[in-house]
């Protein structure tokens, strides 16, 4: 377990060492564990410190820092026009939009949007209105991206969003959600229940936000659920944030987190989070709430045995870098990758279209041969 | 330490292992490749360049075969920066092709610190030019006609602009030539050093030039900015040395950054300067003879 304990990044963002304490030769490490997690401009609060304070901030890793910093700044000018096209269409509607992850961020204006490199923007509706606001979306500029036949099938009958879209005018990329677990997926979550508790936002008419408590279990759900975990630390690293934002000063969070979550029964995504934001990042977490989901996990076991994940999670948290790989990381990263697929879909459905996805990319790899002769 | 003081076994086993850090402008660049025609290039082309001894460096880059059955089967060449894969794989035979490209990616990407011009930039008795060109300008062939008669290269890709100081940032590297300027150039300049032909990339045929070995030494030595000129070379056009209104220039310029965007307002602002500062114009050439005199020319103006 050596290298889990000494990844560089969690060290440093976890606290258990200062900034200035680095050598040149440590970041030259420690930059790379952060361009593949897309944690670099998340380090901008801390060279900042280490500049101000003792010039000990060493300048070749401080220009990557900085350098990756002004992307962000681009990325919130272009979701905050991403936003304002939206919310034209939202105000003349009678149900609420609700902005999600990296875009809802940037909506709250929370400092940890500072740091996060993102493309797409998402957003939610009740699935009774997606249809709707996906013709308003297309008559407003927006285009479908696939067009494929099966593409289209997959998304609207199995998976919790839309084809994705693309706004014209910008290029950037739209998902519209109207569930935030798939249709077909082996737990069920209340995403009624999630919209009905959102917050609205001050500034734009009908816009919304999940909840605090909301927004913690969908990052949550969604990185546990998923089987990309190149940027999982990203992921980790934003609820290691945003938790200590929401419990600042509100003494009750964490309790009403654990009340939530086992309401929306979204607690198995709240048991890996908090064994994890503990393990990599020692984030503060009350104690009855680690041993309440301790014992939950007890009586609620339908998961290989807690050690066969934690060998798996921990390894694909960490950067996919060789500083922190050792001879198992791939296959764990696989195992995840597998296990995505069976929390998504029933296997009667995920083993025709598995098939036929690799079918497809054949396909069109022969079409592409051929265009180039 | 230079690439030229190593053994041709010593440049291949380090750079099999992933351990040769060279110098490129102000980076330093980590290669990791068994493939022979990238140390055979490297050796011919980047010679004179110095082996880094720091301990950071600013990019990794590695180029391998994919694994899999395409190892054996029209073998193809992967470019793979800190881990990442940004390309789809190109043929084995543009190996070090891609190694150039990928670079220029790299910088154009990850280093704000810089505006970013899509340009060729020269030096000579302390007058510096930058110009920027679309492809098919004929930058980079008039480019190495310059250095062929003694002007400075401080890039034939790209214009790094300090954002500070707004300093020319030099990043002299292989002038990278592409299908008839190859043949003009070796007619042209018989003291150029060429590395390998790369024959059916989507330029078409390729082929690099050594930059001169005293613009390597002055690699350090920034400048700034006192012409922005814009090329054309048009077959059978009379030489045309014509003044371009800052405005246009401006445009035009922006048009050619790599990172003109990301920059943002701090972008048009370091642009506006180099603009108010420099003269602007356009260049209307067919022969490289014509136009390296006019370039002369202008070293001399200012006496």
């Amino acid at each position: 377990m050596s290298k889990h304990k000494s990844c560089l990044l969690t060290l440093l963002l976890s606290g258990q060492r200062q900034v200035t304490s680095f050598t040149l030769l440590e970041w030259d490490v420690i930059i790379r564990q952060a361009r593949v997690t897309r944690l670099l401009a998340s380090l901008k609060p801390y060279a900042d410190l280490a500049a101000k304070h003792t010039s000990q901030m060493p300048l070749q890793p401080l220009n990557h820092i900085q350098s990756t910093a002004r992307q962000v700044e681009r990325t919130i000018i272009a979701t905050n026009f991403e936003i304002l096209q939206i919310s034209r269409i939202a105000e003349k509607l009678d149900y609420p939009i609700i902005v999600l992850k990296g875009a809802a961020y940037v909506l709250r204006q929370y400092p940890l949007s500072c740091g996060r490199i993102f493309f797409d923007v998402d957003i939610l509706v009740a699935k009774t209105n997606v249809y709707d606001l996906e013709n308003k979306l297309l008559e407003a500029g927006w285009q479908g991206e696939k067009q494929n036949a099966y593409d289209q099938l997959y998304y609207r009958k199995w998976m919790h969003e839309l084809p994705p879209m693309i706004n014209s005018k910008s290029g950037s990329s739209l998902d519209l959600h109207h569930n935030i677990l798939p249709q077909t997926a082996r737990i069920k979550s209340n995403v009624d229940a999630m919209i009905a508790a959102a917050i609205p936002i001050d500034t734009h008419v009908n816009l919304h936000t999940f909840m605090p408590q909301d927004i913690i279990l969908h990052s949550l759900t969604h990185l546990f659920h998923e089987g990309e975990f190149d940027h999982g630390l990203r992921d980790l690293y934003d609820v290691h944030q945003l938790v200590q934002l929401y419990s600042k000063d509100d003494a009750q969070f964490w309790t009403a987190l654990l009340a939530r979550a086992e309401a929306l029964n979204l607690v198995l995504p709240l048991y890996y989070g908090v064994k994890y934001l503990e393990y990599f990042l020692q984030t503060p977490v009350p104690a009855t709430i680690v041993i309440n989901l301790q014992s939950w996990k007890k009586s609620n076991s339908f998961e290989i045995s807690t050690k066969m994940m934690d060998y798996l999670f921990i390894r694909a948290l960490l950067p996919n870098h060789k500083s922190c790989d050792d001879e198992f990381s791939g296959l764990a990263r696989w195992c995840l990758y597998v296990r995505s697929h069976y929390m998504r879909m029933p296997f009667y459905l995920l083993l025709p279209h598995l098939i036929r996805k690799a079918y497809m990319k054949r396909l069109e790899k022969n079409q592409l041969q051929t265009d180039e002769k | 330490m230079i690439v030229s003081e190593l053994t041709q076994s010593d440049l291949v086993s380090r750079l099999r292992a992933g351990q040769l850090k060279l110098g490129i402008g102000p980076f330093v660049v980590n290669v990791f490749s068994d493939i022979p025609a990238v140390a055979e290039n490297i050796q011919r082309l980047y010679s004179h360049y110095a082996i880094s001894d720091s301990d950071f460096v600013d990019f990794y880059i590695n180029l391998k075969k994919p694994t899999g059955i395409r190892r054996f089967f029209r073998p193809q060449v992967n470019f793979d920066f800190d881990g990442l894969l940004p390309f789809k794989p190109l043929p084995y035979a543009q190996s070090f092709a891609m190694f150039e490209w990928g670079l220029n990616w790299c910088v154009a990407s990850y280093a704000h610190q810089y505006l970013i011009l899509h340009s060729a930039v020269v030096e000579k008795n302390g007058v510096a030019v930058i110009m920027p060109g679309s492809p098919g300008a004929g930058k980079s062939t008039l480019c190495a006609g310059l250095i062929g008669r003694g002007w400075r290269l401080l890039s034939d890709e790209m214009a790094l602009i300090s954002l500070e100081s707004l300093n020319l940032v030099p990043i002299p590297r292989p002038v990278s030539l592409k299908n008839a300027s190859i043949e003009v150039i070796a007619a042209f300049d018989t003291n150029a050093e060429f590395g390998l032909i790369a024959t059916d990339t989507h330029k078409g045929t390729i082929t690099h030039i050594k930059p001169p070995e005293n613009s390597i030494d002055a690699v350090f030595e920034e400048t700034q900015a006192a012409y922005m000129i814009f090329p054309h070379f048009e077959a059978g056009s009379q030489m045309n040395l014509t003044p371009l209104k800052k405005g246009s220039a401006f445009i035009r310029a922006a048009e050619q950054g790599f990172n003109y965007n990301v920059l943002g307002e701090k972008g048009f602002d370091v642009l506006a300067a180099i603009i108010d500062r420099v003269e602007t114009f356009e260049l209307h050439y067919s022969e490289l003879n014509d136009a390296i005199t006019t370039f002369d020319r202008l070293t001399l103006s200012g006496e």
